[in-house]
């Protein structure tokens, strides 16, 4: 079970990184760049939105500025052209008075009780009044009356335009007539009203107002408790005398209510300067953006109203406490943009202007950027909500998708591993009981693996099959090896008798071609033996007898030298050679020859055979004597004698060592137990045998040290040492030098046989060894001595090892101890 | 005078030692014996005993030696002396060796050690009565 735990530990450790690494990390990867597109295009589309809104807003506003202003400019051009009909109408009432009619009846005029002079009825016309500085007389009765012409034209003007809240005019003595009118005038204005003190009268005047046009005023407090007023007045001339002014009187309420409340886009607003900046109409909202309040509604105190009241510097829009706005503002104001980037109290905001030509005024338009990129910004914050959510979703995706593979990896895992472990497991038990396994059938959808455990069971099958026919042949097998063995056994032993009567054959081959010299080595001594027997069987049938004559004829004088001459040689030692001998000979014979001695030379002979060499002057009386030669004869084969028995001795000595020799030779020593044995002897013994062969011409060097005896098979040895010197011998031709050599080295015993010899050639080196090799022409030699030296050595359990040049060859055989 | 020398030639000196005894005992004093180990310093012998005007009649050898063999030796020696007689004395002899000494020697017999010393005496007494 281990093995199936192991297995799928590893190899869903190993799908599964895998399986998760190459699947979560490109997801990973892909959702990433997702979002990140998301929101980059996003984004990007949002500021893209921006920027058009804006461009949208910038246009709209545009559009509508310039509609508005040119609307406004209409409007005012409309008051315009009424203030100059009026201004033409007054100018020919003046020059023509009488020509004008009453058009809604007699006023009734009064005095009231503060001077002024005033109309008291309504009459569907003007109100009128004079300033109370001003005298009354009929002149001016006459221009009050006559001036009720113009009251069809006020109430026109007034009732048909929206804008126009009264209409008037002011003359240089202090007359005022107004459409609407006014209920109880003489209580409205101060009684003594100086026209020329007003804006609305002195703006229009030859100084400020030269060409004579229409002038529209700044905003003022209106005396006639309209509120805040801009009038646009004209100057009414006869001939070059200003009688008074006209004025249409617009509110700014009026403004604001008719023009400045515009339903405008993006909540923009409008609002209206004149052209020093000064604010004439500005809604409530731009107020706040501006940090001031518009005095719109004057409250009207107890005070009458003596002067202009204009709006207080505050108003001024170029006068404002925020010099980033002024700044801004003068920028716009003295470019030609009509478009700018407006802030104020960190509000972005787009301001358009547009120059209503007809007064000089500006309408400006500002619209909240935030308010124009309300629609984009709130996209924004659905889009970033999208893709929390998104991400959120992702998420969610993501570790639902992890959790997938993990599954999915964990059942691939199985699905792979499950088999495989099976199969595992299966050939484990198949290891241990061939016999009893049982195939198990396990189904994969990977092919791979279905074929491998198809192939696993049908192998098993046949394994299954291969075992029992394998444990069959085994049985018959090894009856059968039983049998052979039997047979075996026997031919074995008669293999091994036939190797030990090879290697006897072998050595008796080896002994037969010694035999010539063997039985050479044993006539020699036996010759010499005979020879001596003869020669003392012949002493004694002839010259024993003679003896006791032969002493008792002998002077006295010639016994002593005769004895110190017999005594002399029967010390005698053989130490020269025969050459060496004849040298000796040669110089006793010329020496006898000086001394006149007969046949000197056989003599010499005999002497140097007795072992008499030289200093013979003891023997030179003996020699001159007339029976020297019988005294030297009688020594001589005393002498003779001696040396018969010694060499029969010497002789009877070496056959016994050739027999011996022959005999351990021969020897076949069937027990097959180690003696304990002197190697030297074995060697001494085949040398003894090859003597004859050695003494044509082959040197013997031996260099024996001192060698303990070894538990060995000294035959078989034997035959080792007759193989190595054999071959010795035959490789230098029985001519050369033959050195044996025996030494120890640590646990074993050395033997160098080293002859010199022309030495073995390179390429039969590897072959000598081998059974039935032979360098010998056929019938010379069987050519097995080499490999029964072999199989001895290893009998021995030694070595044998041969190193070979031109000249030395050197055999070497190594017995351990 | 010139002596006749009877020359003996073998590498055993105990088989020298027989010889001379034996010749001794045989012939005495009537000839001179002269021995040698081996055919070279046979050889180197008779040069001698020639420059010392004495003259070999017999000589009797081994055939096995160091060197060169006897057979040899009295193929050349025949060369030289053609009427010396010559008695090949040996233990072994190879078979062509005694022949070739038969036939180019021309060797008066041929004896195998171990000899009789009746039949050596023998030998040289018919070869040299032959001369």
């Amino acid at each position: 079970m281990t093995n199936n735990q192991m297995m799928k530990k590893t190899l869903n450790a190993i799908i599964n990184r895998h399986f998760l690494s190459s699947s979560l990390t490109p997801v990973f990867t892909v959702e990433l760049v997702l979002l990140a597109l998301y929101f980059g295009i996003s984004a990007f589309i949002t500021t893209k939105t921006m920027n058009m809104l804006l461009d949208e807003a910038k246009q709209n506003i545009r559009e509508i500025s310039s509609r508005e202003a040119q609307n406004i400019n209409q409007q005012l051009k409309e008051i315009s052209t009424f203030a100059r009909l009026l201004q033409s109408e007054h100018q020919m009432f003046f020059e023509n008075p009488e020509s004008f009619g009453l058009p809604y009846g007699t006023p009734e005029f009064s005095v009231a009780d503060n001077g002024v002079f005033y109309k008291t009825t309504y009459n569907g016309g003007s109100s009128l009044y004079y300033s109370s500085t001003t005298k009354i007389t009929d002149k001016e009765h006459q221009k009050a009356l006559k001036t009720e012409a113009f009251d069809p034209l006020f109430k026109d003007i007034v009732t048909n335009n929206p804008n126009v809240v009264q209409v008037y005019i002011n003359t240089y003595d202090d007359m005022n007539r107004l459409y609407p009118f006014i209920e109880d005038v003489q209580k409205q204005f101060p009684a003594s009203t100086n026209m020329e003190d007003f804006n609305f009268y002195y703006e229009a005047d030859a100084k400020h107002n030269p060409t004579r046009g229409v002038v529209w005023t700044d905003a003022y407090l209106d005396p006639a408790g309209k509120g805040w007023m801009m009038s646009g007045i004209v100057p009414i001339y006869n001939k070059d005398f200003l009688e008074g002014v006209t004025g249409i009187d617009v509110t700014i309420e009026k403004f604001v209510d008719n023009i400045l409340k515009l339903d405008l886009p993006w909540q923009a607003s409008a609002f209206l300067v004149n052209k020093d900046g000064m604010i004439l109409a500005m809604p409530e909202k731009v107020e706040d953006y501006l940090n001031l309040k518009e005095l719109k509604a004057h409250a009207y105190g107890d005070d009458k109203l003596t002067t202009t009241i204009k709006k207080p510097e505050e108003f001024n829009l170029l006068k404002n406490q925020d010099e980033e706005v002024v700044a801004q503002l003068q920028k716009l104001f003295a470019g030609h943009a009509d478009m700018v980037d407006f802030t104020a109290r960190g509000n972005n905001f787009l301001l358009s202007q547009e120059i209503i030509q007809e007064t000089g005024w500006r309408l400006l338009f500002l619209v909240d950027k935030e308010i124009v990129f309300e629609p984009v910004f709130e996209l924004k914050q659905l889009a970033r909500k999208i893709g929390y959510v998104v991400i959120f979703l992702m998420i969610v995706f993501y570790l639902g998708f992890v959790l997938y593979l993990v599954k999915k990896s964990h059942n691939l895992s199985t699905k792979i591993s499950a088999p495989i472990a099976n199969l595992a497991n299966l050939s484990s038990e198949m290891v241990d009981n061939m016999e009893t396994i049982e195939i198990k059938r396990m189904d994969s959808d990977i092919e791979e693996v279905s074929q491998l455990s198809n192939n696993f069971n049908t192998m098993v099958i046949h394994l299954k099959q291969l075992f029992a026919n394998l444990e069959e042949a085994r049985n018959t097998l090894e009856i059968k090896v039983e049998e052979r063995t039997h047979e075996l056994k026997e031919a074995l032993e008669n293999l091994k008798r036939t190797q030990q009567e090879l290697v006897q054959s072998e050595k008796m081959a080896a002994l037969g071609q010694l035999v010539a010299g063997i039985a050479h080595e044993i006539n020699t001594p036996l010759g010499a033996i005979r020879s001596s027997v003869g020669n003392i069987s012949k002493f004694v049938e002839q010259t024993l007898g003679q003896l006791p004559a032969f002493f008792d004829s002998l002077p006295k004088e010639q016994k002593q030298g005769f004895f110190a001459l017999l005594q002399r040689s029967l010390q005698q030692e053989t130490l020269f050679s025969v050459k060496e001998e004849r040298k000796f000979k040669r110089a006793l014979t010329r020496q006898m020859e000086q001394h006149d001695i007969k046949n000197a030379a056989t003599i010499a002979t005999k002497l140097v055979s007795m072992g008499i060499y030289d200093n013979i002057d003891t023997v030179l009386p003996l020699l001159k004597a007339s029976n020297g030669a019988d005294m030297i004869q009688t020594a001589y084969k005393l002498s003779g004698l001696q040396k018969s028995t010694q060499n029969i001795s010497i002789a009877t000595d070496r056959a016994s060592k050739v027999v011996f020799a022959l005999k351990s030779f021969a020897r076949f020593d069937t027990s097959g137990e180690k003696v304990q044995a002197t190697l030297i002897d074995g060697i001494e013994t085949v040398l003894t045998l090859y003597h004859n062969q050695l003494k044509q011409g082959v040197e013997i060097i031996r260099n024996y040290a001192q060698l303990p005896q070894v538990m060995c098979y000294p035959d078989e040895l034997n035959q080792v040492w007759t193989n190595l010197i054999h071959n010795a011998l035959q490789a230098m031709n029985y001519k050369g030098t033959l050195e044996i050599e025996a030494t120890i080295e640590k646990t074993d015993v050395l033997i160098n046989i080293t002859d010199n010899g022309p030495g073995i050639p390179d390429d039969i080196k590897q072959k000598i060894f081998e059974p039935f090799f032979t360098t010998k022409p056929p019938g010379e030699g069987s050519g097995l001595g080499l490999d029964i030296v072999r199989k001895i050595i290893e009998k021995h359990e030694g070595k044998i090892t041969f190193t070979s040049t031109l000249g030395k060859t050197t055999f070497t055989v190594s017995i351990p101890i | 005078m010139s002596q006749a020398v009877i020359l003996c030639v073998d590498d055993e000196r105990v088989i020298l030692d027989s010889l001379e005894r034996q010749l001794e005992d045989a012939f005495g004093d009537d000839y001179l014996y002269e021995f040698a180990e081996n055919a070279e310093d046979a050889l180197e012998l008779i040069e001698e005993l020639t420059d010392e005007g004495l003259h070999i009649v017999v000589i009797v050898s081994d055939w096995l030696m160091p060197g060169i063999k006897g057979d040899e030796l009295l193929v050349r020696l025949h060369k030289k002396f053609p009427k010396v007689v010559k008695i090949l004395l040996s233990g072994q002899a190879d078979k062509a060796a005694i022949e070739r000494a038969k036939q180019q020697a021309k060797i008066h017999r041929c004896i195998y050690k171990p000899w009789s010393e009746e039949e050596l005496v023998e030998t040289i007494r018919q070869g040299l009565e032959k001369l």
